[in-house]
């Protein structure tokens, strides 16, 4: 075996790892061991904010979609010869503008509502 | 009783001590070992290099795994890894989770993932494009401004609560 075996080797190692740990993390969210508690409200009553719900599923959305698209390309389709090598498939800039876009309004939303103790 | 506590103690920190020197010993006669057959055999400079990287990642694997096995039995708590600090709760009292956390945590996995996956299929690291750096940077930046509002939201409740408390003394 040589040395550079070895690493596309510990590559695939690396890969698995993290994948196992993604794998962890998401069980452990599904299970309740993570704290995900007012991760969709602002304190009040535990009420879902609208703006919340919207950046999780653009989060979620954006994610799977990005996903999908670069597992569904063939590597030959990712090289590029202006660059001289291979490039992750590019975002469409509507996607960018639409975490832009929610995570602006979750965040505006956050500075506006004030959790229960803060009101005037 | 104290003196007796103190005696155990203090073999027990001896016994541990042996234990260390033992093991470093062990070690060191095990490379010296291997060294020796090494020379004797007559190695060549690219067979010790890759005895090394072997050794090298091995102990890089042992360490990721031992990492990942402490998280799977709990000893690595990941409960608040998306939650806020400890002093931003909720109305109820309970630590809250953050949004801006775990759109920064599903990001990472899959932008990491894609790009070490990619770049094992290639056989070289691969270039990541303007707009997905924009999706990380957005992330970061989003998770940060979510922060300060959080702190300034808490500092406020902080003061209200103090300002309450003196005027119920006055």
């Amino acid at each position: 075996m040589s040395t550079v075996e070895l690493a596309v080797l510990l590559e695939f190692a690396l890969l698995a790892w993290l994948g196992v740990l993604a794998a962890v993390v998401a069980v452990k969210i599904l299970r309740g061991d993570v704290n995900t508690h007012g991760l969709l409200t602002t304190s009040q009553g535990g009420a879902l904010d609208p703006e919340r719900a919207a950046l999780m599923v653009a989060t979620l959305a954006v994610a799977g979609y990005y996903m999908i698209q670069t597992l569904g390309t063939p590597l030959a389709d990712l090289y590029d010869e202006a660059v001289g090598g291979y490039v992750l498939p590019d975002l469409p800039t509507e996607l960018l503008v639409l975490i832009g876009g929610s995570q602006a309004g979750y965040l505006t939303g956050k500075f506006i509502r004030k959790p229960n103790g803060t009101e005037p | 009783m104290t003196d007796q506590s103190h005696v155990t103690d203090e073999q027990a920190l001896r016994r541990e001590r042996a234990r260390n020197v033992l093991f470093i010993l062990g070690f060191l006669v095990l490379v010296s070992a291997i060294a020796g057959y090494a020379i004797h055999e007559g190695a060549k400079p690219s067979h010790i290099a890759l005895i090394g990287f072997i050794a090298f990642s091995a102990v890089v694997i042992a360490f990721a795994a031992a990492v990942l096995w402490e998280i799977v039995n709990g000893t690595i708590d990941l409960y608040g890894i998306i939650s806020e600090p400890a002093d931003v709760v909720d109305g109820k009292g309970k630590p809250k989770a953050s949004l801006s956390r775990f759109q920064f945590l599903v990001f990472t996995f899959v932008v990491a993932g894609l790009f070490l996956m990619l770049s094992i299929e290639a056989g070289a690291f691969v270039n990541i494009p303007n707009n997905v750096l924009g999706l990380i940077g957005l992330s970061g930046g989003g998770f940060i401004v979510s922060k300060a509002v959080g702190q300034r939201t808490n500092g406020a409740k902080k003061k209200k609560e103090d300002s309450s408390t003196t005027g119920q003394g006055e």
